[in-house]
């Protein structure tokens, strides 16, 4: 009997399609690194990967419970990596890499692996703002384009509608199975923290795709904190949610036709501006200004305060820093103000 | 490096649980315990006499001088502060687009600090500009250097487009503060911007454009005069918004010049103003341009002059013609003056209610004034920027 799918609105041939791709990158995380970039280079591992969402596909329409599902994808694709595996010609570096693919995918299991991923973020994310933390739940939906106008192997997003209801907010995820591979996989942390950091918590009257402070200075203190939370979440996928964590950055900063890839790039040099402010004023080591960044941008983001207002606190951070904000942030630094008195110190400065 | 990393996050904390520090960290909370007790007498554990989880771990930076030169050592300081901003562009299209959303921001102190955020930015790009490289808060947007570089810079697309970010930056700062920029600077302009059209490509820029006819129009609309003032100045300035860019820049200059020498500002006290009688015994007038819509097709008139354009027309009618238009205006104005209504919105949807009722007396004008309704209505749901606040 085949359990109902955990996501609303999302049929449950696709979820269980989405979850069996996603079973195997779980059990295969500690060779994702490797798998994407042969899958980038082409040739026999990209088409294991395509047969890999073949199988998915069948598999998936069959009306079977989420656990049988991921066995029967890992068995089909199993016999056709065997298969691959006898070809003579087959390089070295590949032949290695799809054994160790085929005996790691054999311990997938019908475990959600989103929800494993969220649950631990959100764990994190609510210790870091406190009281403030307003809880959240995980939606799955399928998206029929991928989220970029040129196309990524990240195709997949994130987001919080707004305003969130009253039990709480709603992170969904969005994937475009078409596009749903292991970089798309290990990129799912960064999105999922980029959303409970920025998003879940804020306290604002509005959001807005191209808010400086909460697409730009909030995502850069995301990538902060996903730095120091990418071993506690999963030791093995670490290194690869780090590695595609930043190359998903730099491939969004470079969306500078979008608002939300101006905001990012903006809002991240205001961040960068901030820190080596406190280094060279406040006489910070380079680990602490970027700590200290992140504690005061998760303390505005606390704030329930107007977003316009904490969008114009990060329009002062042009370098040099202006003085009126200087001496308030120094004062903050000493903690001798709030950062309530600081946002009325910036906001008054307009 | 993890010791380093616990630190670093001890003195950015200063005071702290060991669950709080645990975030800002890669390590365990027993890892991380033990870190801090061997950073000793520069971090300490608190003994627990405040609030909290039972068994909870709190410490404190004692030294934090002594923690950050441990943390520093082995490290060198860059003095130059940040790498070079490469993010104007990004700044001057987020400032562009401030600029030209403030318009629909309801809240005048929201518009107020959107308009200041706007110019931050702008004020940084234009200071990578200017030859003696102020601090970008010291860049005065009216002021000489600027303008003189601006005017000398090589490439002319980016000339004008900086030209007219600083021409609107400057009429929204001082719509909000209530600081209005002298009309003759306005019409100088506009003349100026009306031969760089050409140069402002795409849709931001084109906005932008807009933005500056309606905040320089927006700077001489009455707030405190009688309805029908405000009525005939708002329905003038959101018809030179439908304009095309060229027609709209084009007759900007004239509208404000019109605007400006007008005895208090005001064009207009009445919406059918008689100018006299012509010897074949035809009547000059000025009246509201919207009463010429409902005006039987049998009655005659012919247009001279606009006065304000988009507004008020000078006609020359026949008697019939001019009695009718007479009578409607008495109506009209009858009905505004008791206008409960402030914003120009309601006072252009109030007219078009009154106008169907005035068509519906006469058979045979009701198709005719269901398309001034239509356009009336549209007109009042334009967004335009709001007369200048009081001065603060």
């Amino acid at each position: 009997m085949p359990a109902p799918c955990p996501y609303t609105g999302l049929e449950p041939g696709m979820w269980r399609n989405l979850l069996a791709r996603a079973a195997i990158f779980h059990a295969t995380r500690t060779k994702l690194s490797e798998f994407c970039d042969h899958v980038d280079q082409g040739g026999v591992v990209q088409y294991a990967l395509q047969d890999l969402a073949m199988r998915a596909r069948e598999c998936a329409a069959r009306d079977v419970d989420d656990a049988t599902t991921v066995n029967l994808v890992v068995e089909a694709w199993d016999v056709r990596l065997t298969e691959t595996l006898s070809l003579d010609q087959l390089d070295a570096e590949s032949r290695e890499l799809l054994a160790e693919l085929q005996v790691l995918a054999r311990c997938a299991s019908g475990d959600d692996p989103f929800r494993e991923i969220f649950a631990g973020i959100t764990a994190l994310a609510s210790t870091l703002y406190g009281d403030a933390w307003r809880s959240a739940t995980l939606g799955v939906a399928h998206i029929r384009r991928h989220p970029r106008a040129v196309l990524d192997p990240y195709g997949v997003t994130a987001t919080t509608p707004w305003p969130p209801a009253d039990a709480g907010a709603e992170v969904e995820l969005h994937i475009h199975c078409d596009e749903f591979g292991p970089a798309a996989f290990a990129a799912l942390p960064m999105l999922l923290t980029h959303e409970c950091i920025c998003h879940v918590p804020a306290r604002q009257d509005r959001a807005s795709n191209d808010s400086m402070f909460a697409e730009g200075l909030l995502d850069w203190v995301a990538y902060v904190f996903h730095e120091r939370w990418a071993v506690k979440l999963d030791r093995e996928l670490a290194p690869a949610a780090r590695w595609h964590a930043e190359v998903l950055r730099t491939l969004l900063s470079q969306h500078t036709d979008t608002p939300e890839g101006r905001a990012r790039r903006v809002g991240h040099r205001a961040a960068e501006n901030l820190r080596a402010w406190f280094e060279s004023d406040c006489d910070q080591a380079p680990d602490e200004s970027r700590m200290t960044v992140a504690r005061l941008a998760v303390q505005l983001n606390k704030l329930e305060r107007p977003l316009v207002d904490k969008d114009h606190f990060v329009s002062l951070l042009g370098w040099p820093l202006p003085p009126p904000l200087t001496d308030a942030l120094r004062a903050w630094e000493s903690r001798e103000l709030g950062a309530d008195a600081l946002l009325d110190v910036a906001v008054r400065s307009a | 490096m993890t010791a380093d990393q616990v630190l670093a996050a001890a003195a950015a904390l200063r005071e702290f649980s060991l669950e709080e520090i645990a975030v800002f960290c890669d390590e365990q909370p027993p890892v991380i315990a033990d870190i801090l007790a061997s950073a000793g007498p520069a971090v300490e554990r608190v003994e627990q006499d405040h609030e909290g989880e039972p068994g909870e771990q709190h410490w404190r930076v004692a030294d934090l001088a002594g923690l950050r030169s441990a943390l520093r050592r082995g490290t060198t300081r860059d003095p130059a502060g940040p790498a070079p901003d490469e993010t104007a562009g990004a700044r001057l299209e987020y400032a562009e687009e401030t600029l030209v959303g403030c318009e629909a921001e309801p809240s005048a102190e929201r518009r107020r600090v959107m308009v200041a955020t706007a110019v931050n930015h702008l004020r940084q790009v234009l200071a990578t500009t200017l030859p003696s490289r102020p601090p970008w808060w010291m860049v005065e947007l009216a002021g000489d250097e600027l303008e003189h570089e601006l005017r000398q810079h090589p490439d002319p697309a980016i000339a004008a487009r900086l030209q007219l970010n600083v021409a609107v930056a400057r009429l929204a700062e001082g719509n909000v503060a209530g600081i209005p920029i002298p009309t003759s600077e306005l019409i100088e302009r506009a003349t100026h911007f009306h031969g760089t059209i050409p140069l402002l490509g795409g849709q931001r820029l084109q906005g932008l454009a807009r933005g500056f006819i309606d905040l320089a129009t927006a700077q001489l609309a009455p707030t405190a005069a009688p309805a029908v003032d405000r009525l005939v100045v708002a329905v003038a300035r959101r018809r030179l918004r439908e304009c095309d860019l060229d027609a709209a820049m084009q007759r900007l200059g004239p509208l404000l010049r019109t605007l400006d020498t007008v005895p208090d500002r005001i064009p207009c006290q009445d919406l059918y103003q008689p100018l006299g009688q012509l010897p074949d015994g035809s009547d000059r007038a000025i009246v509201y341009a919207d009463l010429l819509q409902i005006l039987p097709p049998d009655l005659r008139w012919q247009p001279q002059s606009e006065p304000l354009p988009g507004a008020l027309v000078e006609i020359v009618a026949e008697l019939a013609a001019s009695d009718y238009l007479s009578r409607c205006a008495r109506t009209l104005e009858a009905d505004l003056a008791h206008s409960p209504f402030y914003s120009d919105s309601a006072l252009i949807g109030q007219v078009a209610h009154v106008l169907q009722e005035l068509a519906q007396r006469d058979a045979g004008m009701h198709a005719q004034c269901d398309t001034t309704r239509s356009k009336l209505l549209a007109l009042a749901k334009a967004t335009v920027w709001p007369a200048p606040a009081p001065r603060s």
